[in-house]
């Protein structure tokens, strides 16, 4: 699978290319130097992680897994790395927002989950169907889900297999938006706007790093944290009258 | 009665500490000071089954006063800047700490520190009016009194990152079903409500 980096108008887009799903033939997808460096690029306001066609990644490739699944050692430190990948998008210090059409499963999901953000297609289609196949999600989507949904929900969708459509998934706060498919590009745009539209970049950096401060790091050491960027928030650049 | 920007009253084994700056009841440098001084003093002598927070007249609190905030920020001796906001945060975490229930009755606005003040409560009731938001991006400025840590580990990640990130406000019902509030209740019984609350959590201890 080939992952496409783009910076446009200060939208950074990361695309996963593999068509026609998409499906990722390897836990670590991607180069941890030059996603890392891609995120921390100071001239971005915002990343995009998109599938290059109609669908966002179906997951792993099933086949490869298999083949992968007979060196055990190499393919269990492989998840653990790849794992490490999504925490780049999880703790990047701008929003990073899914834009999802079509097939957002298993891993395809796993990895959405670990976005800020999910704006869903019309037409999409998410789950975590791995106990289906006998597995269980191994890309973090047990945990991931935590966030976004409450713990029962997240129980009844890994064990349930089930897939959802977008409306669906919207009722249960695995996505935050549902647009039409047509739409997606300029939603997501419009989506990113309403969040740092006029806003310093290092505003958003310093909120976005204290906000990930509150699960890494234990509360009062989150919050020394916290006034400290705080400080340099204000030294900055400080309007007293709302504009 | 003094005529301090808080006010501490017991009633019924129940603790009600009082913003008493109306209409605003804004945190400016003599409300933080006066919390301290609440904390340091009053607070540990406390021995109640429960606390309730709340505001005086129609608002919670409308948050901190911007343009004094300004100045300290900018002030030139080393520590006196973060000082001030370390020792907002522990007195606000003191509340967080407590080992009775502790529950904020928020009626109007509830912005910026103000909704720190409530997060930092174990417990929120909100009246129908109420209007919650973090709006300190707005100014140029983030959340610096455990917004940005609470909040998330309150409504979730990804919407504590939407509402800081756009500064917005939300009213009663949207803040019930993000879970930013426990519940929504006319204003009139917020108080009967907080108090029903801290009888049904105690009443076995």
């Amino acid at each position: 699978m080939e992952v496409l980096y783009n910076v446009e108008d200060g939208i950074g887009r990361i695309t996963l290319s593999n068509p026609p799903h998409n499906t990722l033939t390897h836990p670590v997808f991607a180069g941890r130097a030059q996603m890392k460096a891609f995120l921390d690029d100071p001239s971005l306001r915002a990343v995009v992680v998109r599938g290059a066609g109609r669908h966002f990644c179906a997951g792993a490739d099933l086949e490869c897994l298999g083949d992968q699944l007979a060196d055990p050692d190499a393919i269990h430190a492989a998840l653990d790395e790849g794992k490490r990948l999504l925490d780049l998008f999880r703790y990047a210090t701008v929003p990073v927002i899914a834009a999802v059409r079509g097939s957002c499963l298993g891993a395809g999901l796993e990895l959405a989950l670990a976005c800020h953000f999910r704006v869903a297609s019309a037409h999409a289609l998410i789950g975590l169907p791995e106990t289906g196949h006998g597995a269980m999600p191994g890309f973090g989507g047990t945990l991931l889900a935590q966030d976004t949904i409450p713990r029962a929900g997240v129980m009844s969708l890994v064990l349930s297999g089930r897939e959802f459509g977008a409306e669906e998934a919207l009722g249960l706060g695995l996505v935050d938006r549902v647009v039409a498919t047509k739409d997606l590009d300029t939603e997501v745009e419009r989506f990113i706007d309403a969040l740092v539209d006029n806003r310093p970049p290092s505003l958003v950096r310093a909120v976005m790093e204290s906000i990930h401060n509150a699960d890494r790091m234990p509360r009062e050491e989150a919050l020394q944290r916290e006034t400290a960027l705080f400080m340099e928030v204000a030294r900055e650049g400080f309007q007293p009258d709302t504009p | 009665m003094t005529n301090d920007p808080i006010q501490l009253y017991e009633s019924n084994g129940i603790a009600r500490l009082m913003l008493c700056r109306p209409p605003r009841n804004e945190m400016d440098g003599a409300f933080f000071q006066c919390f301290a001084r609440f904390r340091a003093s009053v607070l540990p002598g406390l021995r109640v089954r429960g606390l309730i927070v709340s505001g005086q007249g129609r608002h919670f609190s409308s948050g901190a006063n911007v343009a004094e905030l300004k100045t300290q920020v900018t002030a030139n001796e080393e520590g006196a800047r973060t000082a001030f906001l370390d020792d907002n945060i522990a007195s606000f975490d003191a509340l967080a700490c407590l080992p009775y229930p502790v529950v904020a009755t928020v009626g109007g606005c509830c912005l910026g520190s103000g909704l720190e003040l409530a997060l930092a409560c174990n417990y929120r009731i909100a009246a129908r009016n109420a209007l919650l938001g973090l709006p300190e991006v707005q100014f140029g400025l983030m959340p610096g009194c455990g917004g940005t840590v609470r909040l998330p580990r309150l409504i979730g990640r990804g919407k504590a990152m939407e509402m800081i990130l756009t500064g917005r406000s939300v009213l009663a019902d949207e803040a019930l079903s993000l879970g930013l509030v426990d519940a929504v209740v006319e204003r009139r019984a917020l108080a009967s409500t907080a108090e029903l609350l801290i009888d049904r959590l105690t009443a076995a201890a």
